[in-house]
């Protein structure tokens, strides 16, 4: 504590000074703990190589990452990641995310979004897809090929739905496939949309790749 | 996770924020273009798929190659016999057998066989090729003599895929004269075209590989697989100039496959399916680097249109080369004919009995494998022969790898838009073998049948594997990744056990599992908890989505040296 209180600002006067001494020492101390227990938390784990001969130990069980860019739901917590080279954002909010894809030029949307726990899944693709703006002629996919099976968000089971439609933009009308998945983890539903053009079956199938890849990282509470 | 991005200021708050989202959805949509109005849309397109058309009546001069099964008169006793091979308290454990002695122990007599041949020949079919362990008598001939001789009527059909291929209308039915003899006819019904299981988009290199699956220490003590070598089942010839292209780019040592070609060799030349080749053996050759690489290359299909992998397997064992297999093909079991399963299953039983372990590729449809040729078909559904007792299925994992290349976890692989994930149920066919056993092997999805996938590997095409493939480098994934991958670790681990004194490693399932039950003071595996494949999650344990889990290999090559030594 003297170390410290050296270091410190000199005290105004008195008594007074010497309690401001104690607790600037006191938060100093506090700060440099807080500051070590961080960088015990957040350091990266190290995983020591294994010595030839010898046991290597347990292996690492820190949760995957896939190392591409993050978002964050500020309201509900739950979290994302998305391949910056092919994603972007399109719209935020503290509740959910509009991320546009683009692949070699051709477009396609997946919107995230975070529901009180009220909300439940199926109740929340109804609510995602019923807002679906610039799409007419919105009906159920009755295509059995492509049902959704084993459909869920963040490795949590949970509902799925197809529909088909047609988009309007001012090029005219296109024929476009709308996949919906909802879960929730009793604190929080995420529903996630992916809309993109039916009529090529090469780019709705990367345009899933991309979609599937952010509809698993969703971690519940990052 | 890295980078998080804050997020941006937002317009308004909690459900009123949809209000906006019609706008961006539509400006994403405006993006996406004219380029797709001039494209009409057609059921490919729309994932629909068409089912067998039946043209006509084969022409009964047409000359067809098929497969006699034959009885196995000693079942009972080899059952018994491939029990004990890998029961360290048995008296026949690890007394490996070569394809002469299990032919001679369970097959046919001489005299039978001979009988059985000249009765064929009478009957005009021609018998072309058989196996020393006596499983099988590859035979010819034509439609009409079929039609007369098996009791069927062989029909012309088109596939989805438009190709043409022969099926009957009903079963074959063994005549009276040879049903002592032949237990089954396989390969009249070419309905089921087996297919590679494997797919692309980007990458893992080899150094990264070794890393994650902790092989560095053993290649680093020079352990590469040296005097172990691996055969590949493949339906399509590899392609040395990109397998070098391959080694240079990664530094790696030269490597010639040798070349066994069976039924006259592979003839498919398709990009996808050479890809298919040198991604087994690419995988293979850089995880054990000094191992041989033996190409047993057949048709993919017989001129019905049924597989070739029994024949081709047989054909490994009888050669007696190699002791590790990898095959990455395979096809939905339910749809498989029992006639077929039963050769190809008798062609595992020798091999297991040689103590040759074959690692199958357990699909990449998830739980619903015959998905893949049916995108309807949403049955709980298995790979054949990645369902058999006597195969080390390997499953599918999502690898994720810190920025360093060190191992930052793993999942189960689960894409449900692209309908795709590792492999992995219950088999309709075979009951689930004594040795697979352990936690979580009896859960609540347990019938009492075969429960795969054994083992796992990365395999998610967004984290796959690094390939040369028509002269550039591509990024593959798939379990037929994963199988070479656990072949050519095994390679190293049979290396470092002989170098402790240990012979054969037999076939290693029951090893496996009997090394992932025992306390883990070095554990063996990397034990998947999260994700699932489709349908069945990934827990603590064995789990139907990535069976034990991916190996820590260099553990794993101190665990089964223990092992062998108890």
């Amino acid at each position: 504590m003297s170390l410290l209180a050296e270091g410190a600002p000199r005290a105004p006067s008195g008594g007074l000074g010497r309690l401001v001494v104690h607790v600037f020492g006191l938060l100093f101390l506090v700060l440099i703990g807080l500051s070590i227990l961080t960088n015990l938390l957040v350091a990266p784990v190290v995983v020591s190589p294994c010595a030839s001969g010898q046991p290597c130990g347990a292996p690492p069980t820190v949760p995957a990452v896939i190392r591409e860019t993050g978002w964050r739901s500020s309201r509900y917590g739950f979290t994302l990641e998305y391949p910056a080279s092919v994603v972007k954002v399109s719209q935020q909010t503290p509740s959910g995310v509009v991320l546009a894809v683009n692949l070699s030029g051709k477009g396609g949307a997946v919107t995230v979004e975070g529901f009180g726990p009220g909300t439940t899944p199926a109740e929340a693709i109804s609510h995602q897809v019923g807002a679906l703006g610039g799409v007419s002629q919105l009906a159920a996919d009755k295509n059995p090929a492509h049902q959704l099976l084993g459909a869920g968000v963040g490795y949590l089971a949970g509902a799925g739905r197809t529909y088909v439609g047609d988009a309007t933009s001012p090029q005219g009308s296109q024929p476009v496939s709308i996949a919906s998945q909802a879960a929730s983890d009793g604190r929080v539903t995420v529903s996630a949309t992916v809309v993109g053009a039916t009529s090529d079956s090469g780019y709705r199938s990367d345009l899933y790749a991309v979609a599937d890849l952010i509809i698993n990282s969703v971690r519940w509470h990052g | 996770m890295t980078g998080t991005a804050r997020p941006r200021r937002s317009r308004r708050a909690g459900r009123r924020s949809l209000a906006w989202r019609p706008l961006a959805l539509l400006g994403v949509l405006v993006a996406v273009g004219a380029w797709w109005f001039a494209r009409p849309s057609t059921p490919e397109a729309q994932g629909q798929r068409t089912r067998p058309v039946l043209l006509r009546a084969t022409d009964p001069r047409t000359t067809i190659d098929f497969t006699l099964v034959l009885r196995l008169p000693g079942q009972a006793h080899l059952t018994r016999f491939l029990n004990e091979l890998t029961d360290p308290a048995a008296p026949n454990y690890h007394h490996f057998i070569d394809a002469a002695a299990f032919g001679a122990r369970f097959g046919l007599s001489r005299s039978g066989l001979s009988r059985a041949r000249a009765q064929l020949t009478r009957d005009g079919v021609e018998v072309t090729a058989s196996y020393p362990q006596r499983t099988a008598l590859d035979v010819r001939a034509t439609a009409g003599t079929i039609d007369r001789v098996f009791d069927v009527r062989l029909m012309d059909w088109r596939g989805a895929d438009r190709q043409i291929f022969h099926a009957p209308l009903r079963a074959a039915t063994v005549p009276g004269d040879l049903s002592g003899v032949v237990s089954a006819v396989a390969g009249l019904d070419g309905t089921t075209l087996v297919t590679d299981d494997s797919a692309s988009i980007q990458g893992l290199t080899p150094t990264s590989a070794r890393s994650v699956y902790d092989i560095d220490p053993l290649l680093a003590g020079r352990v590469t697989g040296l005097g172990e070598n691996i055969a590949l089942v493949e339906f399509a010839q590899f392609d040395q100039s990109d397998l070098d292209g391959f080694n240079q780019q990664f530094n790696l040592p030269p490597v010639t496959p040798r070349n066994v070609a069976v039924d006259g060799g592979a003839t498919d030349d398709d990009p996808s399916s050479v890809a298919e080749a040198n991604l087994d053996l690419e995988v293979a050759h850089e995880i054990a680097p000094g191992a041989g690489l033996l190409d047993y290359n057949a048709p993919q299909t017989t001129s019905s249109g049924a597989d070739n992998f029994g024949a081709v397997l047989d054909q490994i064992t009888a050669d007696g080369q190699a002791r590790i297999v990898s095959d990455s093909w395979g096809s939905c079991e339910a749809d498989t004919p029992r006639a077929d399963i039963q050769r190809d299953e008798q062609a595992l039983e020798a091999a297991a009995a040689h103590g040759i372990s074959v690692f199958v590729a357990a699909g990449d449809t998830g739980a619903y494998t015959c998905q893949e040729a049916a995108e309807s078909n949403h049955s709980l559904s298995v790979s054949w022969p990645s369902s058999s007792p006597f195969a080390v299925s390997v499953g599918g994992t999502s690898l994720s790898v810190t920025s360093t290349g060190a191992y930052a976890g793993e999942t189960a692989w689960d894409d449900t838009l692209e309908q795709s994930g590792g492999g992995g149920g219950l088999s309709l066919v075979y009951n689930r073998p004594a040795w697979q056993n352990g936690p979580g092997v009896a859960n609540q999805f347990s019938t009492g049948m075969r429960q795969l996938p054994d083992v796992a590997a990365a395999a998610d095409p967004w984290s796959g594997w690094d390939v040369y493939t028509g002269g550039s480098m591509t990024v593959a994934g798939g379990t037929s990744a994963a199988a070479p991958f656990w072949a050519g670790s095994i390679a190293v681990v049979a290396e470092y056990a002989g170098h402790h004194g240990d012979g054969q490693l037999g076939f290693v399932d029951p090893m496996l599992y009997a090394i992932a039950a025992r306390p883990p003071q070095a554990p063996a595996f990397h034990d998947i908890t999260l994700g699932a494949n489709r349908y069945y999650p990934a827990s603590p344990g064995w789990d139907f989505a990535t069976g034990l889990g991916s190996p820590e290999v260099t553990n794993l090559a101190r665990d089964v040296v223990a092992y062998l030594k108890r």
